[in-house]
């Protein structure tokens, strides 16, 4: 079992030290990326999905952030004991990153040929001719027409779908094993969201790469992923493989989550959770999310967190009342109401 | 492979246009930045062909039957090399035009090719005036001897390099067809005093503001992007060097340089370690606002190395407001130049003499006037071509 599991994220906890306070933007977060599958981290604009991400690859703006606790596993080494000439190696070449905004996500002052071939004679330390050589292809797997020509242009005169089809191609060209893809889709219009996704879910197939996903759209999520993790404030409230999370989920958190996708039936007013995210400089005592949920008891919700338990075969859920939450499901009752 | 049909935009795509080039489309828009630019140059023009304008040498002596090029044995090395600089540095956009044929079809990019070529004619050049050329130093020669020539093809003003009895005659005369702009008080053609200063004018802005800002573009970006103690560091000296007056930082720097430094070049270094607060503390700001920008993020995540990150990513996006504040940089230069000569704390031929002398003698308003108007005309287009640049790189102001 072990071996299909490509990076192991171990109790990661990430801070940053500002003058207002410590924000603690991921606190003890685990994670299992299976190789050549898709996992997704899935929560609100806040909730920390970035900075796990930016953890991983060591990314983290410092100061006013550390890496105060935890282990990134892949292979036999630890990530974050890498020294940096060696992290270098694996960014862009074993771990790979494409960005939400793929307007703002290219440089510039450069052709994009020349800024994906920085990246193949980087890491495969092979002249400028075969760079391009090789950018041309990638070009043309992400499903650009002309690439030889396209190679020569700047970000400023391509699209949305097209930039980010280059930071795909960008990501990709050295074959790493692990794309974290971060809101990939998330600045694109629908129909060209739809075709990245595509885009995604073949090379993945072709490539044999894993994708740790990071995105608040459950559509997408439903979409490409194999397995999911729901983060709040900072943790990871509840795990399970897509389809198990999509039929039963157990935490309060997600069940508002999948209750506020709009639907073809309901009119009106999108179903919201009431109140806010907590703010990463202030995290309630006890489990983050009793003050807005609707089977927090005001007693060892307010003060006791939940661990993250396995509450059912290949599902983990972080909740006092997991079981509550299961058995009004079953009865077809709205949680929230 | 892909099943995914390719997005229908290659209308807006059709031609590839830099950076460069679109900057240059918003500059053209401008009449003033177009007159500003056509006066610099006409002005480095009128600097660097000097001798041939106003002065004594001929360019062609006809005696004896013998005919002659006198004026090529005249000119010094340093003349033979800003005439270079010029011709070359108007060739270098021409022969990347040339070279990008042979580039694209390799894939490199036209400005190394360009560049080493240039640089190769350049070495070339520099071996050979220092290895050939030693050039004759007796003024006062062909135009006491104008007569025993058969034919003499002299500058436009013919008149003495250095003043003397001969000239004293013709001292104090208003403008008239010999003398265009008159003469000063020991005779001398102002035409040749003004492009002489012209020239210090012009060596002193290029070249001070390039050392200059080439200092602060480099301590600038460190400082930016790294952060930390380098920037405290570099802060601190910054704050020192600008918490002194420039003028008095300047006399300060000028009392303790030697006196066999040449005068010119004491004036550069001192303007070049005065000017180079602005420059960094502009690429600084630039630098931490590069620093946090997503691009930067993804460069890193591809695993560039800082440096390279720094020298390749980071600081070509902030160069925009180096050029406008150098544009500005260079017109200050100037004027601080003529102040510095008007003080008399140097002896360059320069405009700010010019105007120290004719301020003694107000009733000789040529000599003033054409002093004054030529620091101010420079002044002003080099202003007017500084904000016409901010403009055109300002982003919102463009389409």
């Amino acid at each position: 079992m072990t071996n299909d599991i490509l990076l192991r994220v171990q109790g990661l906890t990430t801070r940053f030290f500002t003058d207002e306070g410590v924000s603690r933007a991921v606190e003890d977060v685990s994670l299992d990326i299976p190789r050549g599958r898709t996992a997704a981290l899935v929560g609100e604009s806040g909730c920390g999905k970035t900075v796990t991400a930016l953890s991983v690859l060591r990314l983290v703006p410092d100061p006013p952030g550390r890496i105060v606790a935890g282990a990134v596993r892949m292979g036999q080494g630890d990530l974050l004991l890498l020294p940096e000439a060696d992290m270098r190696q694996v960014r862009g070449n074993r771990i790979s990153m494409i960005f939400q905004e793929p307007m703002t996500s290219l440089n510039p002052v450069f052709t994009v040929g020349d800024q994906i071939a920085e990246a193949v004679s980087l890491h495969k330390k092979v002249g400028r001719a075969a760079a391009l050589r090789e950018t041309a292809a990638m070009l043309r797997k992400v499903g650009i027409p002309d690439p030889q020509s396209r190679l020569r242009e700047y970000p400023h005169q391509m699209s949305g779908g097209m930039r980010q089809r280059v930071m795909i191609a960008m990501s990709l060209v050295c074959g790493p094993e692990l794309l974290i893809a971060d809101e990939p889709t998330t600045a694109l219009d629908v129909t060209i969201q739809a075709q990245i996704l595509d885009l995604l879910r073949e090379l993945q197939a072709d490539i044999g790469m894993s994708i740790l996903l990071i995105t608040h759209d459950l559509g997408v999520v439903a979409e490409i992923a194999h397995h999911v993790s729901v983060m709040y404030a900072g943790r990871i409230v509840e795990e399970a493989d897509i389809q198990e999370l999509f039929d039963s989920p157990l935490h309060p958190y997600t069940v508002g989550l999948f209750r506020s996708r709009p639907t073809l039936e309901r009119r009106g007013a999108l179903a919201a959770i009431p109140g806010t995210v907590p703010s990463p400089l202030a995290i309630p005592p006890g489990c983050p999310f009793h003050p807005r949920c609707p089977l927090a008891d005001g007693k060892r919700c307010a003060a006791e967190r939940p661990p993250l338990e396995v509450k059912r075969p290949g599902h983990t859920a972080a909740c006092w009342y997991a079981d509550r939450a299961a058995d009004m499901r079953t009865r077809g009752e709205d949680l929230y109401k | 492979m892909s099943s995914v049909p390719p997005t229908a935009d290659a209308a807006l795509t059709a031609k590839p246009r830099t950076y460069g080039a679109i900057v240059w489309g918003q500059l053209k828009k401008r009449p003033s930045a177009m007159i500003s630019l056509g006066v610099i140059l006409a002005l480095a023009l009128a600097a660097l062909m000097a001798p041939f304008i106003a002065g004594e040498v001929p360019v062609r002596w006809v005696q004896d039957g013998k005919a002659s090029w006198p004026i090529f044995r005249y000119l010094s090395n340093g003349e033979y090399a800003a005439f270079a600089a010029f011709v070359l540095g108007l060739a270098l956009p021409l022969s990347v035009r040339l070279l990008r044929p042979r580039a694209e079809r390799t894939g490199g990019s036209p400005w190394g090719r360009a560049l080493l070529i240039h640089g190769a004619a350049w070495l070339l050049l520099a071996g050979a005036l220092v290895a050939l050329r030693e050039p004759e130093r007796r003024y006062g020669f062909f135009l006491e001897r104008r007569s025993e020539a058969d034919a003499a093809w002299f500058p436009l003003i013919a008149t003495a390099r250095q003043p003397g009895y001969a000239e004293l005659a013709e001292r104090d005369r208003p403008p008239s067809r010999r003398h265009p702009l008159g003469t000063d008080r020991l005779g001398a053609d102002l035409v040749m005093r003004l492009l002489y200063g012209a020239r210090t004018a012009m060596a002193i802005g290029f070249v001070a503001v390039g050392i200059g800002s080439a200092i602060g573009v480099a301590l600038g970006s460190v400082s930016g992007y790294f952060g930390g103690r380098i920037d405290l560091a570099l802060m601190r000296l910054v704050e020192v060097v600008m918490f002194i007056p420039q003028l008095i930082l300047i006399i300060m720097i000028l009392a303790v340089i030697p006196s066999s430094v040449p005068p010119l070049w004491a004036v550069v270094g001192v303007l070049a370690v005065t000017n180079w607060t602005g420059f960094y503390r502009l690429m600084r700001a630039e630098l931490l606002r590069i620093r946090g920008e997503d691009y930067v993020t993804a460069a890193r995540a591809l695993g560039i190395p800082s440096w390279r990150l720094l020298l390749r990513h980071a600081i070509p996006n902030g160069l925009a407001p180096i050029l406008v504040g150098a544009t500005f940089g260079i017109a200050g230069a100037v004027f601080l130049e003529a102040t510095l000569a008007f003080l008399s704390l140097v002896s360059t031929p320069s405009w700010g003499e010019l105007l120290n002398d004719g301020r003694q003698h107000a009733e000789t308003w040529w000599v003033w006037g054409a002093a004054g108007a030529a620091i101010f005309i420079t002044v002003l287009v080099y202003n007017l071509l500084g904000e016409a640049i901010r403009d055109a790189i300002d982003p919102r102001l463009k389409i």
